[in-house]
């Protein structure tokens, strides 16, 4: 139980930080990110050695725009609604039943965003995940199994959908390096949990 | 439930996947950052409600509702309490909804981070915060203040709504500017001149189609754009029963597929046509006598001949003493007489056909058929013909038809506006300071009222704006430079017509702001990008808007959540920057805004959101106070109008104007005496004479023309030889003011304007031509005219009018979403006909021209 609880907390971790990853870039974040991958394993590490110095932090940011923000036509659209739904739209049904997922858990979305942006969704995978953790704590393994079930579920209704789809537009069209290499890796951070959460 | 069973342990997992490790855990990253823990007592309406607001896709402006599942708009209807759109919308509504909801609108504040500006430069914008943007805006206002430079200041406005004078008229004011430049005249001013230069009214009118036996429809497209696209939609078969329809277009519209004639007339030759109507029903005894009156009894003269003038006063011996009479009584109508002298009595079919390229059976027939009519018989006046370098005289002309039928203010005829009660907010005057009443004694930047551009508004001379000439004041520097400029929901670079003006002018301001719920090509020369709320589903306001006899005053309501970071333009933005002049020793703005009081509870606002909904209790006040109730609608207080979303007026009073127009002699003038008097003031004022203001002008009339309807050639400048074909700009059904470019539907659907292709932007293009010049069917071309060009497809279509190519206007757009632009910056999807317009107006009205007067060539790609 030690070791999935171990196994977890770096699950949640890693969901955490690809959250914050795709926010917009300012140097409180970027030391929070920097910080984070310290002793980190060498994926992520390769992926916070290509953050340009602070002083050039303006190409990060205007790359992390054009993907993410706009103002004109979003490079790698953020929004799960726009790959599951077929159609260039955001607030789509699948986007209400993200809601309906984050409404059960007891949260609802504080910050001015669609519900099922990519932070937010990566950010609720986090906190099922602490659900677990506190459930395994409190040696409750029954609830601990439901929450394990609720994150397979959730990539599987949702982030894992859209997430293949997502980061290849990201890699295709980033310029920075940093923005390529988080692709690469949220993608193949959830491919495998996905695996993991099938064992 | 069956659980995930972990079968694996950690240190197979970490080997096998990549994962982080070392100090990355949970516990790293604290709390909670997008969420927020749930109210479990908040119950959501999962039924969904039906909630009212209005749609500001056209110039219809519907009274709507949306509904509303859990925040979300799903569908939009028509409100049923809405008696002009009869609970009733148009496709257009729809649209709304990808709109409201598209990914690539405008989300929070950005700033440019490349200071270089001009089309080829990617501006880089980067997210800033509300705090920082308004920092800036307010410090480049106080610096044109503290150096008494405030006339560099400019508001642009483009879509708006009547809570416009708060940051359009007071601000600009209040901060010390003359510049504030509405888009009216890229829109249909010249349509708005004919009324107003014979029945005394600057508006758009209403047409009572269900009492009308005959509809002439000139250049105008009610069953796709146009006004009360919804209602007419709507009620055109039930009106179709009763009434022949005659549509006047060189292209064959939507309206014209549904009605009794199609005259395919040569572009810009309207006014020919609409003189031989007038020539018949005078000729044929088909005018109507209860409002243009007779012929004396007593007169020699008692018939209009052909060729023949008319004397206006009679001599005859009766009984040898000599009696002298007006051979011509007329009623409600002046001039009649001359009119049929100076212009009418040449004016034969057989004239026209010559000019127009109609037959001439079809101009009698067309004649004859609505004089008999009379008195329910419609002559509807649209852009096409009016929006021409000479469309003043066109709109009075084709608008004076009305008149010899007496379908002016009449059962089945064309109306005015319906009386409403709304409020002005509080003069500004106390507030206008030294430094601001200096800046304000600047002329305007778009050279209204100068000798060249009479503009004559309801009879003032400057009266109206020229929106398009504003790039060249930028330009040039003439009568100043601009140094500060706001422009809201408008696109210039792309909706003004010779567009690659505007890209200079707006590059030459060294800081400007775009608020706008969608970046665009204005946006692109822009410094910050302010995110608005969609006026359909995210703002406060209200619009007045006629038809079907009524007039109804609709609500903007903030029917869902606002999306994104956005704020109310026209409110919350103006509100938020008065704050930053204050905090910055300049406190006139805010103390202005303050007065707003909200009717119900006396409070002053103190902050956005509420001089937001103030401002708008406090204009409406009115119609929904019962104390205050003036007439129309009663409506139950303010929670009940927000509720209903709409006022309607009492019903229209017909013949009301009959004998009292707001004209100088109280009559339908043939021979204006209105006109006349406008254009003797704007002469005087540039000491000189009126036909020195014609001639300078560009407009044929001399002497007593110049106050009547008359015939105008047409303003060609390219030779037919170099440029064969006569450009034909129209409007989509499906669009949104240009706005309709990044909704897939707009492509998915775009064959339902007739002529035109799913997925593609055509240049329709009559068979026998194509042949002529060896063009195919979807062969890619370029259409080339002296001021540019624009690429598009080819599509061969019988429903054009040979010599000519009709294009949608629209798409386009090299800057804008995902999908209305190929690729950002670099490549358009589709053409936009302004590419391929010449800069040119009609100047007695100040409209940019777009129709009959641009020739182009066609080459194939």
């Amino acid at each position: 139980m030690v070791e999935t609880i171990s196994v977890s907390n770096l699950r949640a971790g890693g969901y955490k930080f690809l959250a914050e990853c795709y926010y917009p870039p300012d140097e409180r974040r970027i030391q929070v990110w920097k910080s984070c991958s310290k002793s980190a394993d060498p994926s992520l590490a390769s992926i916070v050695r290509n953050i340009p110095p602070i002083d050039n932090l303006e190409v990060l940011s205007v790359d992390h725009s054009k993907l993410f923000v706009g103002p004109f036509a979003l490079l790698a659209p953020p929004y799960g609604s726009v790959y599951l739904e077929g159609e260039r739209k955001i607030h789509g049904d699948s986007t209400e039943d993200t809601l309906n997922w984050y409404g059960r858990e007891g949260l609802n979305v504080k910050i001015r965003e669609v519900p099922d942006h990519i932070a937010i969704e990566l950010e609720f995978m986090s906190f099922l995940i602490s659900k677990e953790i506190e459930a395994w704590e409190s040696g409750d393994k029954e609830k601990a199994n439901l929450f394990l079930d609720k994150q397979k579920n959730f990539l599987n209704a949702h982030l894992g959908k859209w997430i293949v789809d997502f980061t290849e537009l990201v890699e295709c069209k980033a310029q920075m390096l940093f923005y390529k290499k988080l692709a690469q890796y949220t993608a193949s951070f959830i491919k495998n949990d996905m695996e993991y959460l099938t064992l | 439930m069956k659980s995930t069973k972990i079968k694996r342990s950690r240190r197979q997992f970490i080997k096998g996947a990549v994962i982080t490790g070392g100090t990355l855990t949970a516990g790293t990253l604290t709390g909670l950052k997008a969420f927020g823990i749930k109210d479990p007592n908040t119950e959501i309406n999962s039924e969904g409600m039906w909630k009212s607001t209005t749609c500001q896709g056209c110039t219809s402006w519907c009274s709507v509702q949306a509904f509303v599942v859990k925040g979300r708009a799903i569908k939009i209807r028509g409100n049923p309490s809405s008696k002009v759109n009869v609970g009733e919308c148009c496709p257009k509504s729809h649209f709304g909804l990808q709109q409201v909801y598209d990914p690539d609108r405008l989300k929070i504040p950005m700033k440019r981070t490349n200071p270089a500006k001009g089309r080829n430069e990617d501006p880089k914008f980067v997210p800033i915060s509300w705090d920082e943007a308004l920092n800036t805006i307010a410090d480049k206002i106080m610096e044109l203040r503290n150096n008494n430079e405030t006339h560099k200041y400019m508001l642009l406005r483009g879509r708006y709504t009547y809570m416009r004078d708060i940051l359009y008229g007071r601000m600009t004011s209040i901060i010390g500017s003359k510049n504030n430049i509405s888009h009216s005249a890229i829109c249909a001013e010249a349509e708005k001149f004919g009324p107003y230069y014979t029945e005394g009214e600057w508006t758009y009118r209403q047409y009572d189609i269900l009492n009308s036996n005959y509809i002439l429809v000139w250049g105008a497209d009610p069953l796709a754009s146009n006004r009360q696209v919804s209602y007419y939609l709507s009620k055109w078969g039930e009106a179709l029963e009763r009434a022949q329809v005659a549509v006047v277009e060189p292209r064959l519209t939507a309206t014209a597929s549904k009605a009794s004639e199609w005259l395919p007339i040569k572009p810009g030759q309207d006014s020919a046509l609409a003189l031989a109507i007038a020539h018949v029903i005078l000729t044929q005894g088909l005018w109507y006598k209860d409002f243009v009156g007779d012929f004396n009894v007593a007169s020699p003269i008692r018939k209009f001949i052909a060729g023949k003038t008319i004397p206006e006063e009679y001599h005859v011996d009766i009984k040898g003493k000599k009696i002298l009479g007006t051979t011509f009584n007329e009623k409600h109508s002046n001039g009649l007489i001359k009119w049929w002298n100076l212009v009418l009595k040449d004016k034969t079919p057989e004239w026209a056909a010559e000019k127009t390229g109609l037959p001439v059976e079809q101009i009698r027939r067309v004649a004859i058929n609505y004089g008999k009519a009379a008195p329910h018989a419609i002559s509807w006046v649209g852009g096409g013909p009016v929006m021409q370098p000479r469309g003043a005289y066109n709109s009075m002309a084709c608008h004076a038809l009305n008149g010899l039928v007496g379908s002016v203010d009449n059962v089945g005829g064309t109306l005015k506006a319906n009386k409403e009660y709304t409020l002005s907010f509080p003069s500004e005057a106390d507030f206008v300071d030294e430094i601001a009443a200096a800046g304000k004694k600047h002329k305007k930047i778009d050279h209204r009222g100068r000798k060249e551009f009479p503009a004559l508004n309801a009879g003032k001379s400057g009266g109206g704006v020229v929106t398009n000439r504003a790039a060249d004041g930028i330009l040039d520097e003439d009568p100043n430079e601009i140094k500060v400029a706001i422009g809201y929901m408008h696109n210039f670079p792309f909706s003004c017509t010779q567009t690659e003006r505007w890209e200079k002018a707006l590059s030459k301001i060294p800081f400007s702001v775009h608020l706008t719920t969608n970046a665009s090509e204005a946006s692109m020369f822009s410094d910050i990008l302010l995110p608005c709320a969609h006026n359909m589903f995210e703002k406060w306001g209200y619009v007045k808007s006629h038809g079907n006899g009524y007039r109804h005053v609709t609500l903007l309501e903030p029917v869902i959540e606002p999306v994104w970071d956005v704020r109310i333009d026209e409110t919350e933005i103006p509100w938020l920057i008065a704050e930053k002049l204050a905090e910055r020793g300049f406190d006139n703005l805010l103390n202005h805004y303050k007065e707003y009081i909200d009717p119900e509870t006396g409070k002053s606002p103190v902050n956005a959101e509420e001089f937001s909904l103030y401002s708008l209790k406090y204009a409406t006040q009115n119609l929904w106070d019962p104390k205050k109730y003036k007439g129309g609608d009663k409506i139950n207080g303010w929670k009940d109008f927000q509720d209903k979303g709409v006022w309607n007026s009492d019903p229209y009073p017909y013949k009301k104007r009959w004998g009292a127009m707001k004209t100088k002699t109280k009559k339908f003038e043939f021979y204006s005496e209105t006109l006349k008097a406008a254009l003797e003031s704007h002469a005087e004022k540039h000491d000189t004479i009126v036909d020195d203001i014609l001639g300078t002008c560009n407009y044929q009339a001399r002497g007593e023309l110049g106050f009547m309807p008359h015939y105008e050639e047409p303003y060609y400048m390219e030779s037919e030889e170099e440029y064969p074909f006569a450009f034909v700009d129209f409007k989509s059904k499906y669009n949104r003011e240009g706005r309709s470019a990044n909704c897939g539907w707009y492509y998915d659907m775009k064959d339902y304007d007739p002529g035109d292709e799913r997925n593609e932007d055509v240049a329709r293009i009559n068979p026998a031509d194509a042949e002529m010049i060896g063009v195919k069917n979807g062969d890619p071309i370029r259409i080339v005219s002296p001021t540019g060009q624009l690429q598009c497809v080819a599509k061969l279509w019988e429903g054009t009018r040979p010599g000519t190519v009709s294009k949608c206007y629209g798409q386009g757009h090299w800057a804008y979403g995902s999908i209305a632009s190929e690729e950002f910056g670099k490549k358009a999807r589709g053409g936009n006909n302004n590419d391929v317009i010449r800069a040119e107006y009609d100047r007695l009205s100040g409209s940019t021209a777009r129709h009959g007067f641009t020739r182009v060539r066609i080459e194939r790609i």
